[in-house]
This record gives C-alpha cells, sequence and structure tokens, in this order.
C-alpha cells in the first residue's frame, strides 16, 4: 500500500514538474519572441522618428521659413528679428506697480527659465 | 506506520533497495542533463540572445546638430536595387521600363548588361521611394532591393563647408559603409562612426553654430557677393571669450545632397574649398593694428604720439599713401584713416622681433587649431627673409598671407582683453570662461578697442558707413591688390577686401570677420574696390541681422554716439 503510494506521489510529482518546466520552457519562448518583436517595433519607431525629424528639419530649413514668411506676408506680417524689436525695462508700461516691484514681478516669473 | 517498520521495510527487501537506487540514480541523471542543458544555455547566451536591434544596425552615423539641437545632418534608410539577368526573360521590354522610371540611365547600356551574360549588376545604389514603389510594382523577378543607410543634409548648402561631407567607403546588396571626407565628417571620424548604434540612436554631436545665424549669414552674404559681383567671399563670426564660431561661411557652397560626381561635371571643383579656412590671402591695412599693439604692450608709444608720414623710401622701394596726411600724425590718425607710411615707420619702430612677438602671441604664424583638418594643414605664408621694406610692407599686410580664421581669432584675442584662445567648430559647455592664458596686457587691449572704434565713429574712419545706432562696433578695413598671375607685381583692379570687427564694445562679445574676393561697387557715382564701400555695408548688414539672434541687446549708448555726430 505505502509502496503504491510513494510510487504515486513520485510519478505524479515528476509528471507535474514535467509539466511544469514545460510550461516555462514554453512562456520562455514566448517572452523572447515578444522581446524580439518589441526590439524590432522600438527599432522600426526609431527609424520613424529619425525620418520625421530629419522632415521637420527639412521643412524648418530657413530659407523655406523666408519664403512663406514672404509668401504669407499679407497675413502674417512676419519681418526678420531687428535690433528694434528690443525694447529696455523703462520703456514698458507697469501701470500702478513702481520700477522696482515691477522688475522683481519679472525676475521671479523669468527664474527657471534659461537663455542660450 | 513507526520506524522499526519503515527500517524493516528497506532491509528485508533488497530488491526494493535495489529498484530506489536505480530510481534515484536516473532522477539524478534526469536533473543533471537539466542542468547542463541550462549551464549550456547561460554560457551561449552572449552569443544568441544580443538584442534584435544591436544585430540588424551595424554601420550607421551620429547626427551632427547645431548648438540648439536641429539637424544639420542625419543618416536615414533607403534601398539600392540591384539585377540578376539570367532571372529575366524579356530583356528588352525591361530594359524599356527601366529607362521609363530612370531617365538618366542608358537604354543599350542597360540592355548589353542584361545580355552579356553576368549573373549581378548594380542597377542604382540608391534609389528614391518613389523610384522603389515603382520598380516594385514592375512585378518583375529579377530586380531585389538592398537596404541601403545614406546621409542627409536637410538643409542643403547650409554651412557646407563646416559640416563637409561623405563618401561610401565599401558596400554590398545590405550595408554601405560611410566615412567622411571632408570637415566636421571627417575630423570627427571616430565619434560620427558606430559600430552598435541602438543605444546611440538619437545621439548627436552638437557644434557651436547657430542655425539661425548661419542661415542669416549665408543669405547676406550670398546677397552681396552678387551685387559687388564678387568671385567668392566668406563670413566667420566667433564668440571672443571661448572660441566658439557661431557662423561661418564660405561662397560659393555645394550641397552634399547631391553626388561629388553629379556636382564636379557643370561646376568648378573649388566649391568645395573652405575659402575661410583654407584659403590664405594677402589682408591688407587689417594688419596695421598688430604693430601698434606691440608698441603699446612694450610702451613704445600712445595713442597720441605722433609720427612722421611723409614718403619715404626703404630699400629701394617707395612707401607713400593714397590720401594726403599732414607731415606728422597721431597713431590714432594712422590707424583711422589707414596711413601706410605711418604703419611702416610704425613697423620699423617695433622691429622684427617685436613684429614677430606679436604674430605668435595672436597666433598668426602657425595654423590656427580648429578641429578641422582643413584649418590645421593651412599654414600662413610668411616672408622669406625680414629685411626693413618686409617689416613695412607686412606692418600693412602685403608679403605676408593668412586666412580670415586667422584674422578673426588674432582680433578676438585683442578684444577680449588679451587671452589666448583656440577657436572651436564644438558647443561648449561652460559659455563664456575665459580659458586661454593672459598674452597681452589689459590696458593694451582697451586701448585697441579705443581704436577699433574710432575708425567706425570718426568721420574720417574708413568705416564709417558702419555707424550703427543699435550697437557699438569696432573694426579695421583692409583692401590687398591681388598678385598677377600673368604680369610681375600687383593688378590695380582686382582686389581682396576684407573687415574684421567687433561688438558690442560696451561688452565685447564677438569677432566678425567677413572678406569678399574681386569686389567692385558700381552702385556709387564711380565703381569702388575698397573695403569701405564693398564690405563694410556687407558688414553692417550682418551685424544688425544676426545681432539680434544672438541676443546682443541694442545699447542706448550706440544711439548718442549715431545722435551726436
Amino acid at each position: 500500500m505505502l509502496r503504491f503510494l510513494l510510487i504515486g506521489i513520485l510519478i505524479g510529482s515528476t509528471f507535474a514538474l514535467g509539466l511544469w518546466a514545460y510550461k516555462i520552457n514554453y512562456d520562455s519562448r514566448a517572452a523572447d519572441q515578444r522581446v524580439k518583436e518589441l526590439e524590432k517595433s522600438i527599432l522600426s519607431a526609431n527609424k520613424q522618428f529619425k525620418i520625421l525629424n530629419a522632415e521637420w528639419a527639412h521643412l524648418n530649413r530657413p530659407d523655406r521659413l523666408r519664403k512663406l514668411a514672404e509668401y504669407y506676408f499679407s497675413e502674417l506680417r512676419l519681418t526678420p528679428i531687428n535690433p528694434d524689436d528690443f525694447i529696455s525695462f523703462s520703456d514698458v508700461y507697469w501701470g500702478q506697480f513702481s520700477e522696482s516691484e515691477s522688475k522683481a514681478l519679472v525676475d521671479k516669473r523669468l527664474t527657471g527659465i534659461t537663455h542660450e | 506506520m513507526n520506524s522499526s517498520n519503515k527500517v524493516k521495510l528497506f532491509t528485508e527487501h533488497p530488491r526494493t533497495r535495489s529498484r530506489l537506487i536505480l530510481f534515484s540514480l536516473m532522477v539524478l541523471i534526469g536533473f543533471s542533463l537539466i542542468s547542463g542543458k541550462i549551464a549550456f544555455l547561460a554560457s551561449k547566451e552572449n552569443k544568441k540572445n544580443i538584442s534584435y536591434t544591436e544585430r540588424e544596425v551595424i554601420h550607421s552615423r551620429l547626427n551632427i546638430s547645431d548648438r540648439n539641437g536641429n539637424i544639420l545632418a542625419t543618416n536615414l534608410e533607403g534601398a539600392s536595387a540591384y539585377i540578376r539577368p539570367d532571372e529575366i526573360q524579356k530583356k528588352s521590354l525591361i530594359a524599356q521600363r527601366l529607362k521609363g522610371i530612370f531617365p538618366d540611365l542608358n537604354e543599350a547600356v542597360l540592355l548589353n548588361k542584361l545580355n552579356d551574360g553576368r549573373k549581378f549588376f548594380w542597377l542604382k545604389s540608391i534609389v528614391s521611394p518613389r523610384q522603389e514603389k515603382a520598380l516594385f510594382d514592375l512585378g518583375q523577378p529579377g530586380i531585389y532591393f538592398g537596404k541601403r543607410e545614406y546621409r542627409f543634409y536637410p538643409h542643403g548648402t547650409l554651412a557646407s563647408h563646416v559640416i563637409g561631407y561623405t563618401k561610401v567607403n565599401e558596400f554590398d546588396v545590405n550595408y554601405a559603409e560611410i566615412s567622411g571626407i571632408s570637415g566636421v565628417e571627417r575630423a570627427f571620424e571616430n565619434k560620427l562612426a558606430i559600430k552598435n548604434s541602438s543605444k546611440l540612436m538619437n545621439n548627436s554631436i552638437h557644434l557651436s553654430l547657430d542655425l539661425p545665424v548661419q542661415a542669416e549669414v549665408e543669405n547676406v552674404l550670398k546677397e552681396w557677393q552678387k551685387r559687388m559681383g564678387a568671385k567668392a567671399g566668406g563670413v566667420v563670426i566667433m564668440n571672443i571669450h571661448n572660441g566658439e564660431i557661431v557662423a561661418l561661411a564660405s561662397s560659393p557652397d555645394f550641397n552634399a545632397n547631391k553626388g561629388r560626381g553629379e556636382l564636379g561635371k557643370d561646376k568648378d571643383s573649388s566649391i568645395y574649398f573652405n575659402r575661410v579656412v583654407q584659403g590664405v590671402y594677402e589682408m591688407g591695412s587689417t594688419f596695421k593694428i598688430f604693430s601698434v599693439a606691440q608698441g603699446l604692450e612694450k610702451d613704445l608709444f600712445t595713442l597720441d604720439s605722433l609720427i612722421d608720414t611723409r614718403a619715404f623710401r626703404i630699400n629701394s622701394k617707395n612707401i607713400e599713401d593714397k590720401y594726403k596726411f599732414n607731415r606728422e600724425s597721431s597713431i590714432y590718425e594712422i590707424i583711422v584713416r589707414s596711413s601706410n607710411v605711418g604703419s611702416a615707420r610704425l613697423a620699423l619702430m617695433v622691429g622684427e622681433k617685436g613684429l614677430k612677438e606679436i604674430f605668435s602671441k595672436l597666433g598668426l604664424l602657425e595654423p590656427v587649431r580648429l578641429e578641422l583638418r582643413e584649418a590645421n594643414t593651412t599654414r600662413p605664408i610668411l616672408p622669406k627673409n625680414w629685411r626693413d621694406i618686409t617689416l613695412a610692407t607686412v606692418s600693412y599686410g602685403y608679403g605676408m598671407s593668412v586666412s580670415l580664421l586667422h584674422l578673426a581669432k588674432a582680433y578676438a584675442i585683442l578684444g577680449n582683453g588679451g587671452f589666448d584662445i583656440e577657436p572651436t567648430i564644438l558647443k561648449k559647455n561652460h559659455n563664456n570662461s575665459q580659458s586661454g592664458s593672459r598674452v597681452l596686457k589689459k590696458t593694451t587691449s582697451d586701448e585697441i578697442l579705443k581704436l577699433l572704434e574710432a575708425v567706425v565713429t570718426d568721420k574720417r574712419g574708413t568705416a564709417r558707413i558702419l555707424r550703427s545706432k543699435y550697437y557699438r562696433i569696432g573694426g579695421k578695413t583692409g583692401t590687398a591688390e591681388k598678385v598677377s598671375s600673368e604680369i610681375r607685381g600687383y593688378q590695380k583692379d582686382k582686389v581682396v577686401a576684407n573687415f574684421v570687427g567687433l561688438f558690442p564694445l560696451q561688452e565685447p562679445m564677438f569677432v566678425i570677420a567677413a572678406f569678399l574676393d574681386e569686389p567692385e561697387n558700381n552702385l556709387l557715382q564711380e565703381p569702388c574696390r575698397y573695403a569701405s564701400c564693398t564690405v563694410v555695408p556687407m558688414v553692417k548688414k550682418l551685424i544688425e541681422r544676426t545681432g539680434p539672434l544672438m541676443n546682443v541687446t541694442p545699447d542706448h549708448q550706440a544711439l548718442m554716439f549715431y545722435r551726436g555726430s
């Protein structure tokens, strides 16, 4: 009786272990496949990203933008940046604020913004 | 069940025991097989399980971008097309159809290639997506496509001389290895060419160039080159504190997207010549400031010292001026009105040793150590012997040839307070750190800046057109006659006109150097070839256009100077 029980348990556990190993094997193959697919899609996304970046750069080339600005001038009124576009701090109307107050206000807003 | 029973079980049945041993042995073998396999897989993992991306992209190249990350050069994937003729049946029909897709192909040659029994030939090393589709739609067996990376310059001709160009080194049906031949593409070949790119996919080399500034500079340069009928021209704008080159343009330029052969057919190969970096010219009066600087450095004179400016002879050569000068002129006047005689006298005062000393401090005796190979191989042309006449002529820019970049570097050192700098094409992290050692006194630099500003603000100054209501600018003009290739001596009607300036003078930040080769301004009452009427107006436009782009705020003092005169 005991012998059958023992053999039964052993056969049962071997079978279970085999099943478990098979499942792990199967899962790991599937995972490997998925990784490959993901990497492939990352690669193609990267490629697309590169192409789109290049296209974006190509569309934003300065001579094209210049032509577009001229073409749509009547609607957009875009002109090249000019030294006249800079005004000094004191030229701005600050309403009820005094100059030192307004300076503090602007400084507060500008913290964190860096200029190249 | 108690323990005595258990013992009995094992001892009284020997067969059970041997069976058990056999069974456990088999289990042991089974597990050792499994663990062996695991160990085998684990050891093999390095070779087999390299990620897909790393296996696929072998030959790639980093992007080149400007200081703000705008892409200047990138790699794109295209396709090459090749043919296996023995798989094609109706050869003449196919040849005809291929001609329809690629109008530049010769049908007879193509047919010959299809028929002469070869197994394989290249149809096109790179086909456009549209052509690829057309080929595909033929549905013809025997036409194959290979993956091919190619270099793409989204801005076409922009900064072409700095970026340089590439060529395909070796290629097969599935890859092409690209290597740089000139400019940044060559200088940083080792950094750009990477074998495994998956992790570096979006990395790029950041240049110090500023795309909008560069575009504006090229735009203005080309416009003025046309207006002045000049053969060529060049401009460089550089940060005088850290040596970053913000814009460098040489005209005529080229579009690196087109193949070199394709370009070479109708245009002169000199379009590949970087005139700012590789071209050495006699620079004329822009050299005058150097002997003054050395004199100030050694306390030989002050700006008010009076110098004899009557024409004189040395080594049986006459030294004279185009304009009339008084018997004696101050150094201020010599520079502002650009007197050759005065400059020659100053050079003789400074002497050979002094002149060589200042030239070597300003880096005019050796190649500029810019990263580009073109710069490292460009040596200034120096006089063979330094007689008195040589000293005199070199002091006003004849008998010694340097590149525009040399000149920009020299003026940068004069203007930044006297610190040595190394021009660089790469973006620096610390924006305005003064890295070089001091080579000139601060006072010398200050006096020189005063002189240079006077050239612009003085009513008699050669660059008075440059006076701007926005910026305080200082600089020096130079016009040098070109050496004739046919007759001995100089040609009166062919000049190189140049200008080197510093701005904004309340806190000097940038040096701008510009030149035009054989300019002639015919828009005035009589034709004028001097720098004052050719290059200077161009520089004015350049500064007023690029200044705002580089965040140089207009100066109120400049307006006062402007109105005050």
